[in-house]
């Protein structure tokens, strides 16, 4: 039954059962009808900005930049598991396909992702150069080419042992990836481009290559970016529904907690708890504190006062469906039903800290519109559908208890 | 005559360039013979072991095993060795038994291996629990898996870290016999452990690992000799060596 060669399929397999389980359970949430109604109203500011664009606006530097943001960001995923330290560690030698075939599948999933970005960006490019289709499909092609070579080169980055910095070569992979896409987005003359591109591939011969000859093939280093990145996937499903795989990350943030305690709910039991797991665990205020700054930057970027307030509902919503997954945060922990708690006690302080940071997120929008436009009328506006939005979020039923 | 089976020269090695873990180690484990690697949390002990699995790599010195470094001979290094971890660590989807088969896979063992297994099933009292799913076992159990698995491979070269926690007596005692039979039939044991009163009864040498550093090594007679205390246990030399900040 057992099979080097099977490992690889078997393991892939596995991961992809659950995660197609988990994304049906996303597909039926009502957070998806949320999401689709934040892409039309991004959608179609999006072509009204490229209407009002300035003259000067660096469109092809911001193109590159993002681009080369997604090509050499290169998460690679290889479906290890911790006991592999003891029991596939003899085979290493054996196991060049099995790597080979994380890499592939790797870079399938970013090539993905990289025509989405390119796909995205094609109206502003159209704006800025007015360039033909064709040509931007050749640059897309050739985007895939480089996200490529970037995952052979992340490859290589992994071998380096723990006392060689990395950074010498991320530096040298995204300023090559900068140059030469930059290159090709403004249509530089053909000599350039060949001249980049036969330097490229020379770094990654002479620079790069050699390490997976000298050095061993880190698996720690290897097992702790599997976890993070299955980690990163489970808890966007635990937006959806609980998953029991997610372990808990828990970080200290001494400012931002003792700020907590004084201005969120901190009187009873539950109270504390939640406040303490707000800003400590996994990723809530991280969620939070995006969706704030992006709700803030679409309030400022929307043109008309109905853009700003459909916005400000939107995001004020999305951010409650959102924190709503930290009410069954503690649930497994059995010590806390053992506490002589009043009833409802755990009901009304997570009501109470879902208003209180809805609130405070509906007085900013509102703020920030009225300094924007210096009129009071939007302030008002902004803020009475912040406060409805608010009042219909916590209205809800939390969840099953 | 001796042969050394592991040979670690004057290793510098950690996780950061600026900040060794471990300062010019040197020691060696001989065929057969049994190396306590002692020493407080955090002296280094798994460190050392880590390099010498091939997990890390050294900033200065070597390590040889059966005469070759790791990247001399990637092939065949590992296959010297096998390696019991200080957490068990197995896979949920595998039965006792398929992990055993794993091993066999990994080090490519004969087909006689079947056996072999049948043996060690028995002397450790999982017979029953073959085809059970060790993920679920308690820790002492799930520690049996892991001893059973290193065992079965009859390498040169066993590397043994803390396996005493969460066993039960006889468990402990079918270890140490089994260990010492490796031990005579040519092997070599390098076993870091705290249980000091089990090591000094069965391990033929010590090294006292002390802040990355080798502070007093040797038989128990040589190290009573160097404290100035016959008949002084492990237990008081190796709060002596490590108290006297050496």
């Amino acid at each position: 039954m057992m099979q080097l060669e099977m490992l690889w399929k078997e393991r892939a397999g596995a991961f992809w059962n659950i995660a197609l389980r988990y994304f049906r359970l996303i597909g039926n949430s009502s957070f998806l009808f949320t999401l689709v109604l934040t892409l039309i109203f991004g959608a179609y500011y999006y072509s009204e900005l490229l209407k009002v664009l300035p003259e000067t606006f660096p469109g092809v530097a911001v193109i590159t930049i993002i681009a080369a943001f997604v090509i050499v960001r290169t998460p690679l995923r290889f479906f290890l598991s911790e006991a592999d330290l003891v029991f596939l560690l003899p085979a290493e030698s054996k196991l060049k396909d099995y790597f080979l075939r994380s890499l592939f599948y790797s870079f399938m999933l970013q090539a993905f992702i990289t025509v989405v970005t390119m796909v995205i960006l094609a109206p502003l490019y159209q704006h800025e150069m007015a360039a033909g289709t064709s040509y931007y499909i050749f640059v897309i092609a050739i985007m895939l080419l480089l996200k490529g070579l970037n995952v052979l080169m992340k490859w290589m980055e992994l071998h380096l042992p723990a006392h060689r910095s990395v950074v010498g070569f991320v530096v040298v992979r995204t300023f090559m990836t900068m140059l030469l896409s930059y290159l090709l987005f403004v249509q530089a003359s053909w000599v350039f481009v060949s001249l980049t591109a036969i330097g490229f591939v020379g770094v990654l011969l002479f620079v790069f290559f050699p390490l997976q000859g000298k050095y061993a093939i880190k698996w720690e280093k290897l097992l702790a970016l599997d976890e993070k990145q299955s980690m990163k996937f489970y808890r966007t499903a635990n937006l959806f529904t609980d998953v029991p795989k997610l372990k808990q990350s828990v970080k200290g943030r001494r400012v931002i907690s003792s700020i907590a305690d004084k201005i969120l709910p901190n009187d009873t039991v539950y109270e504390k708890l939640y406040q303490k797991a707000f800003v400590r665990s996994n990723e809530y205020l991280g969620i939070y504190l995006r969706l704030l700054l992006i709700g803030l930057l679409v309030i400022v970027f929307v043109p008309g006062t109905t853009g700003k307030m459909i916005g400000a509902g939107l995001f004020i919503y999305l951010t409650a469906t959102q924190l709503r997954t930290l009410y069954p945060h503690f649930d497994a922990h059995v010590m806390i039903k053992l506490y002589p708690l009043k009833s409802g006690q755990k009901d009304l302080a997570f009501q109470k800290m879902l208003k209180r940071l809805l609130g405070v997120q509906a007085v900013l929008f509102a703020l920030i519109a009225l300094v924007l436009t210096q009129s009071v009328i939007t302030f008002f506006l902004i803020g009475l559908i912040g406060s409805v939005a608010v009042l219909v979020a916590t209205m809800k039923k939390t969840s099953k208890p | 005559m001796t042969n050394s089976i592991l040979e670690v020269n004057n290793l510098t090695g950690g996780y950061q360039a600026n900040k060794p873990v471990l300062h010019d180690l040197s020691l060696n484990v001989n065929e057969n013979e049994i190396v306590g690697l002692i020493g407080l949390n955090g002296a280094g002990k798994s460190t050392t072991i880590k390099h010498v699995l091939g997990l890390l790599d050294p900033m200065k010195g070597n390590i040889r095993v059966a005469g070759s470094t790791f990247s001399e001979n990637k092939d065949t290094y590992r296959k010297q060795f096998s390696y019991i971890p200080e957490t068990p660590l197995l896979y949920d989807e595998l039965t006792l038994w398929e992990h055993l088969q794993l091993t066999a896979l990994a080090y490519e063992l004969d087909d006689d291996w079947q056996q072999r297994a049948e043996g060690l099933l028995k002397e450790f009292r999982m017979t029953n629990m073959k085809n059970w799913f060790p993920g679920h076992f308690s820790k002492g159990m799930r520690q049996k898996v892991m001893i059973m698995c290193a065992f079965l491979v009859q390498p040169s070269l066993y590397i043994v870290d803390e396996p005493f926690v969460g066993l039960d007596p006889i468990g402990i005692q079918s270890f140490l016999d089994t260990m010492v039979q490796m031990k005579e039939k040519g092997a070599g044991v390098l076993m870091s452990t705290h249980i000091l009163s089990t090591a000094e009864r069965y391990c033929d040498r010590f090294i006292i690992l002390h802040d990355g550093v080798i502070v007093m090594s040797g038989t128990m007679t040589e190290l009573q000799h160097e404290i100035g205390k016959p008949g002084a246990t492990l237990d008081e030399i190796y709060i002596k060596a490590t108290r006297s900040g050496k």
